[in-house]
């Protein structure tokens, strides 16, 4: 389990769910169908988030601070919204969690282009 | 396709934590993936694969991510457990006492019920066993109401339609086999009919069944033999089949080897024996058989839809039909009655194991109550921690939870030790088991008495964990801190005290029911059986009719035999008879009416017939009361002569002197039974000789050189070493004929000992559970008495302060205790008189109200009582009146 603690952070890696959850909520504040909307044409409908798994997702992400809901007081006048729905925006702690992914990714890939799995540059 | 109303259905797999927070989001979600998928082949299944694996993968997270409060009825149920757990292991004596008494009390009733279970309630060894009944014959002039069935019925039986898909019948005889080596030896053996291994479903192992075979004679050829015989006599020679067996002199071709452990289950008082290593067959057709003998034992298959009631109307016809067609062997008075061979196997194990049953639920109730009772004693210890903890918040649900896991894991340990002490019980009973008990091989613990043994173990845990918790709930913080204590403290020694008195009034229920079975006993040692049985060894010689076919030879045979043994040093009196006293050999009975007896009167005088040497009278030990015994006169010559019991005497000639009278009993000569004319020379007081506690109905004594038959058991009262005896008289027969076997030497004690087996066996074991269960209520009694004058310490420190003496305390202590305890036991005597009356065919000589007894039960308790109460009343009386005061 996940706490605020950055250090923890950056030496766990994070689930593929997650990751997706938070790089999608890295630029702006997003609802949940909204941040599977943006995985799936991210990755070309390679990953398409079931309902379950990214409300599960989602509700534990909640639970370890690396995302948090907001009100439309948060978002701001003029803001776009929809009072139906619950918008979600990442925390500083998962902006770090995913800045540690998203490294520890770029290392694997860079050996990968080493190895010639994958195009050079 | 409705999504939607899918989505809702996949929704409800999730906890209601998650389906509370995101049921709008999800079903949005559902909707999004449908229209994503809306066009292309393959859309709806795509879906379904989708949606399926989302469900699959994430539900199972959604279980494991459920929020703590949701969880936190396991995870307090479980700290409890560990909190209790501690606690016990902190109280060491209370876990041993408790988990003690639980223990023995399970492992007793798990005990009784694996021979309960195993006897009574499996089913016979035979296919679709409840479909199996015995028939018995039914003399209603005389009191003999289980008697076999000439062929002749059985044949009737037969034939009437809808009664029995299969019926036949056994009689057990003996036969002499003579090994491969020449040595013969005799063994059980049975004469059939053809189909009777087929009526009860049962193959030969090897080889083929009589009915099975051709009918080209008139007679089934072979014998069928046991597996054991097969294994000791024949060494297991796979080539059986092709051998032949002496069987009686004459060489037999062996047709069949039943199968291993094959038993014959039959009642008792059928005396047919559960292992018969020869089976002989009777012709095909059974009325050519002589039609006025009966001897069959017969079991019947009811036809498919045909149940008791019914065949018993059916056998009822058959009566009628044999009573008109054949006047010479049935009367108005006979009759049939049909009975599930099962139930009637068992009917004398039956009470036996029903009083045990009893016996040890008592048992149980009264270790549950010394559980409850010290349980009480430990929670009225530990108010204080309850308080603190309703203090913090704790409701009575969480506070009753910490006594209910302590009563659950004293109760899971009790049964643990339970199955030990009942699998271990269970093959000490199982050891000692009287002969009408041996229905199976062996006992154990399977699924049953297992299931049975959990559940009386959650009895037991609801009996012992009710009171404990019902106060653990009740006592609130300001009962146990305020003034309200000392009311709650009351009612708890309250219920102690009553626990006490019921623990009490089982112990003398328990405690009565061991000394009426004591006394039983006791009479049943007493009895006039009308011989003397110590000192009288007996042994078994068959004189089979195809070794020596005529009356004369097996005379002659008979008393060289009882010259020779009669004659062998330390040897005071020989003799034989065809049925010794408490054998196993089929009775023989038949009328021997007095001169001018009305036909219609003759079967009121059903008696027991026997054959017997001139030694045997002295031999046993039997006591001459009128005229003479035989001589070597009472030959085959001379006229027909008879000795008489007092019983039949008194019967036929009541008042009067039976010497010198004429009666017509039956004699077997040249292979048939034949009513004959013959004078009484003697009368004998009445020897009980199927029983010690059933008395004579009558019997007649027939020389055995004028009713020759072909089964003696000598009795031999000698003073001389048993082993070097036996020896010499296999010596003495062997002399006499090489093709002669001495068999079933025993003690004629041994004999009298099995026929009183059963009692001995409930009194035995009903008396170590009334030991027990007084222990238990002494220790309960004690316990309390302690409590109670612990509590009252400082009052007895004023009253000594004020001039009481130390023996007025000892007295107010005592007196607690025997205020109990005869509380005790008027209830205990009630319960008693109307639970004794159960023992009733148990019991010999004493009624179940015997006064006397219910007296030395309640004196002993009293007693008991007394003892217990005076370890704390000294106590008590020893304690120093200053420091009482002070506290």
């Amino acid at each position: 389990m996940y706490r605020s603690s950055e250090d923890t952070l950056t030496t766990r890696p994070l689930a593929s769910t997650s990751f997706y959850v938070l790089l999608a909520l890295a630029d702006r504040e997003r609802y949940g169908l909204d941040v599977a909307e943006d995985v799936a044409r991210r990755t070309h409908d390679a990953v398409v988030l079931g309902p379950g798994s990214l409300y599960n997702t989602i509700k534990k992400m909640l639970s370890e601070d690396l995302i948090e809901e907001t009100t439309p007081k948060d978002r701001g006048e003029g803001r776009e919204h929809d009072p139906r729905r619950r918008y979600y925006r990442i925390t500083r702690a998962g902006r770090a969690a995913l800045a540690a992914e998203a490294g520890r990714l770029a290392v694997l890939v860079e050996a990968a282009r080493e190895k010639k799995v994958l195009p050079a540059r | 396709m409705n999504v939607r109303r899918l989505a809702r259905l996949l929704l409800l797999l999730y906890p209601k934590s998650f389906r509370a927070r995101f049921e709008d989001e999800f079903l949005e979600a559902f909707e999004w993936h449908r229209a994503r998928l809306a066009h292309g082949r393959g859309r709806h299944l795509r879906l379904a694969a989708i949606m399926l694996r989302d469900t699959l993968v994430a539900v199972p997270r959604a279980y494991s991510q459920r929020p703590r409060g949701a969880g936190g009825v396991v995870r307090a149920v479980l700290a409890d457990l560990r909190h209790a757990a501690r606690g016990l292991a902190r109280s060491p004596l209370f876990t041993v006492s408790a988990v003690a008494s639980l223990g023995l009390g399970i492992g007793a009733n798990t005990a009784v019920f694996s021979v309960a279970n195993a006897v009574l309630l499996e089913p016979l060894p035979y296919a679709d066993s409840d479909r199996l009944t015995i028939v018995w014959n039914h003399f209603t002039t005389s009191d003999q109401t289980r008697l076999p069935l000439a062929p002749i019925e059985v044949a009737e039986l037969a034939e009437q339609p809808g009664l029995f898909e299969s019926v036949g019948g056994v009689w057990a005889t003996s036969a002499t086999v003579t090994d491969p080596d020449g040595i013969a030896v005799q063994v059980p053996a049975a004469v059939v009919t053809p189909n009777f291994l087929a009526v009860l479903g049962v193959a030969p192992a090897l080889g083929r069944d009589f009915i099975s075979q051709a009918r080209s004679t008139e007679t089934p050829e072979g014998v069928l033999i046991s597996h054991e015989l097969w294994r000791s006599t024949l060494a297991s020679d796979p080539a059986v089949l092709e051998r032949s067996l002496i069987v009686d002199g004459v060489s037999m071709p062996v047709f069949g080897v039943l199968p291993e452990g094959f038993r014959l289950i039959f009642p008792p008082d059928g005396s047919i024996p559960e292992r018969l290593d020869v089976y002989r067959s009777l012709p095909w057709n059974l009325r050519d058989l002589p039609v006025g003998i009966r001897y069959l034992r017969v079991v019947g298959r009811l036809a498919p839809g045909v149940d008791i009631p019914e065949g018993q109307a059916s056998v009822d016809a058959v009566g009628e039909r044999v009573r008109a067609s054949y006047p010479e062997i049935a009367s108005d008075g006979d009759s049939f009655s049909i009975h599930p061979l099962h139930g009637d196997a068992v009917r004398e194990a039956r009470p036996v194991l029903q009083v045990l049953l009893v016996a040890v639920g008592l048992f149980l109730l009264l270790a549950s109550a010394n559980v409850a009772s010290l349980a009480l004693a430990r929670s009225s210890s530990r108010a204080a921690e309850m308080a603190v903890r309703r203090s913090l918040g704790a409701s009575s649900g969480r506070v009753a939870s910490l006594v209910v896991c302590e009563s659950l894991l004293v109760g899971s340990l009790g049964a643990v030790v339970g199955l030990g002490v009942g699998s271990l019980g269970a093959d000490v009973l199982w050891s000692m088991r009287p002969e009408g008990i041996a229905r199976v091989d062996a006992v154990g613990l399977d699924g049953t008495v297992i299931a049975f043994a959990l559940g009386i173990s959650a009895i037991a845990v609801v009996v012992s964990a009710w009171a404990p918790v019902h106060w653990s709930s009740r006592s609130g913080v300001a009962g146990t801190l305020g003034a309200a204590s000392a009311r709650i403290v009351g009612t708890r020694t309250r219920a102690r005290e009553w626990i006490t008195v019921g623990e009490v009034a089982v112990s003398l229920v328990l405690l009565c029911g061991a000394g009426l079975l004591t006394r039983s006993l006791a009479e049943l040692s007493r009895a006039d059986v009308g011989f003397s049985p110590d000192g009288l060894l007996s042994f078994k010689v068959a004189l089979s009719e195809q070794l020596f076919p005529t009356d004369d030879e097996r005379a002659r045979i008979a008393l060289e035999i009882e010259r020779r043994v009669g004659s062998i040093p330390g040897v005071s009196a020989a003799g034989a008879t065809s049925h010794v006293p408490f054998g196993t050999w089929p009775n023989w009975s038949g009328a021997a009416p007095p001169e001018g007896t009305p036909e219609r009167e003759v079967d009121a005088y059903m008696v027991d017939h026997r054959s017997v040497t001139p030694g045997y009278f002295e031999a046993l030990g039997a006591r001459l009361e009128a005229g003479r015994l035989f001589g070597s006169a009472d030959d085959a010559t001379s006229g027909p002569v008879v000795v008489v019991d007092r019983a039949l005497a008194d019967r036929a000639f009541p008042g009067g002197n039976a010497v010198g009278r004429v009666i017509h009993p039956r004699r077997y000569v040249n292979g048939e039974f034949v009513p004959t004319t013959a004078t009484v020379i003697g009368v004998v007081a009445s020897v009980r000789d199927v029983a010690p506690s059933r008395p004579s109905h009558g019997q007649v004594f027939w020389p055995f050189a004028q009713s020759a038959r072909w089964e003696l058991t000598w009795v031999v009262r000698s003073s001389g070493d048993t082993g070097e005896l036996t020896e010499r008289m296999r010596e003495e027969v062997r002399a006499v004929s090489p093709d002669l076997a001495v068999a079933a030497v025993a003690p004629l004690t041994d004999l009298s000992r099995a026929a009183t087996a059963g009692t001995r066996f409930v009194a035995l074991l009903g008396a170590v559970f009334a030991a027990l269960a007084l222990c238990l209520a002494a220790l309960g009694l004690y316990g309390v008495i302690l409590y109670l004058s612990s509590i009252r310490t400082r009052e007895f420190g004023l009253r000594r302060v004020v001039g009481a003496r130390p023996r007025d305390i000892l007295g107010a202590v005592i007196a607690d205790g025997l205020r109990l305890g005869t509380l005790g036991v008027m209830l205990g005597t009630a319960a008693a008189l109307g639970l004794n009356r159960f023992l009733g065919s148990l019991l010999f000589g004493v009624r179940p109200t015997d006064a006397m007894t219910l007296l030395m039960a309640a004196f002993i308790l009293l007693v008991v009582i007394l003892v217990a109460s005076l370890v704390p009343a000294l106590r008590a009386m020893r304690v120093d009146p200053q420091v009482a005061i002070r506290g």
